[in-house]
């Protein structure tokens, strides 16, 4: 049976970070499955969900992954997934939006909005934010992808957003996700 | 030369829908020439509306033969109360805003649109406008709702930063 393993590494962005930890996931015979990897100003971050063959262990892995960690300045986590775990969550049917916070940057935008979400029992399945200058203004821009339980929840999750338009003085824009049926 | 400061956000103007309803020939006409004025100082931008620059009437233009991947494209266009009566063949492309000078947005638009306006002459006309002329006039239409590119993404991943300055709608 295979194994899963969470794997996240941050260092100073150059050129063969992804080549390097590719390599030595192929050399391993892991493969990879989930990822995100992304530009953070001067850094590189990357998320990994790799399956190992049931022969190599963490240890292993994290042996080999050593010299490459340690020549890239590397800062990594890793964890190993319990088998109910690698399936993904069990969720029932719900209401996928994509919500858009944006305005002036000022401390608590993030934290207010992953508040309201939570206390509305939303689940948040992405989120990304971006901080640029617009003509001498600090620009904060906050994007989420949700999952709305219900169009009940939906409802009220509208009136909390009035609320918290106003009280942070930010637009937003909720809607659903889209899907094009080609 | 009535070159104006292109407004940015958060400057309350540009989330305001424009319900103007003047035919004034004189007054309309002087923010047409404000806008094709303040366009042709951004060198790259192919289309501007009336409150990006702080004037309230629906007024927009566009003129994407300004850009190097302008397409089948009609030159500069001076809409005077823009509606859009047909829209089809939607696509998604990234897009940028002088509102907006370090972001871009995929935004899903149509590729062909049938739209009715007021030229100049308050003459009314009715236009068909095809693939990056028919986005920027979408773009700019927009405007006038108070509805900015950021409103348009569709996922958390529709949003960037922008690296070098490029053309602007």
């Amino acid at each position: 049976m295979k194994k899963f393993v969470a794997v996240s590494a941050i260092g100073e962005d150059r050129p063969g970070i992804v080549a390097a930890l590719t390599k030595v996931f192929f050399e391993t015979g892991c493969n990879l499955e989930n990822s995100s990897m992304t530009q953070l100003r001067g850094d590189f971050a990357v998320l990994l969900l790799i399956s190992m063959p049931e022969a190599l262990t963490l240890e292993s892995l994290k042996k080999a992954l050593q010299p490459i960690v340690q020549n890239l300045n590397l800062a990594v986590t890793y964890r190993e997934l319990k088998p109910e775990e690698i399936g993904g969550p069990v969720v029932s049917p719900v209401l996928p939006y994509t919500l858009l916070v944006y305005g002036l940057d000022h401390p608590g935008i993030v934290y207010k909005v992953a508040q309201a979400v939570t206390e509305r029992n939303i689940n948040i399945t992405d989120l990304r934010t971006h901080v640029t200058e617009n003509k001498g203004a600090t620009l904060y821009s906050l994007i989420l992808e949700i999952e709305i339980p219900n169009a009940a929840v939906l409802l009220s999750f509208q009136k909390d957003l009035e609320t918290l338009k106003q009280e942070l003085n930010v637009d937003i824009t909720l809607k659903a996700v889209e899907t094009d049926e080609l | 030369m009535p070159i104006k400061p292109v407004l940015t956000y958060p400057h309350p103007s540009l989330k305001q829908k424009i319900t103007d309803t003047t035919m004034d020939k004189t007054l309309l006409n002087l923010v047409l020439t404000d806008l094709i004025d303040t366009m042709n100082q951004h060198e790259g931008c192919v289309g501007l509306a009336a409150p990006q620059i702080g004037h309230a009437q629906r007024c927009v233009i566009v003129d994407v033969s300004r850009s190097a991947r302008a397409g089948e494209n009609q030159g500069l266009l001076k809409l005077i109360h823009p509606v859009i009566l047909e829209a089809s063949q939607w696509k998604i492309s990234r897009e940028g805003c002088l509102s907006f000078p370090n972001l871009l947005a995929n935004v899903k638009r149509a590729q062909k649109i049938r739209f009715s306006a007021f030229n100049e002459n308050l003459e009314p006309i009715e236009l068909v406008s095809l693939g990056f002329e028919a986005v920027a006039i979408q773009h700019e239409l927009d405007h006038l709702d108070g509805i900015l590119f950021l409103d348009r993404i569709r996922s958390s991943k529709d949003l960037f930063e922008r690296r070098n300055p490029a053309s602007s709608l």
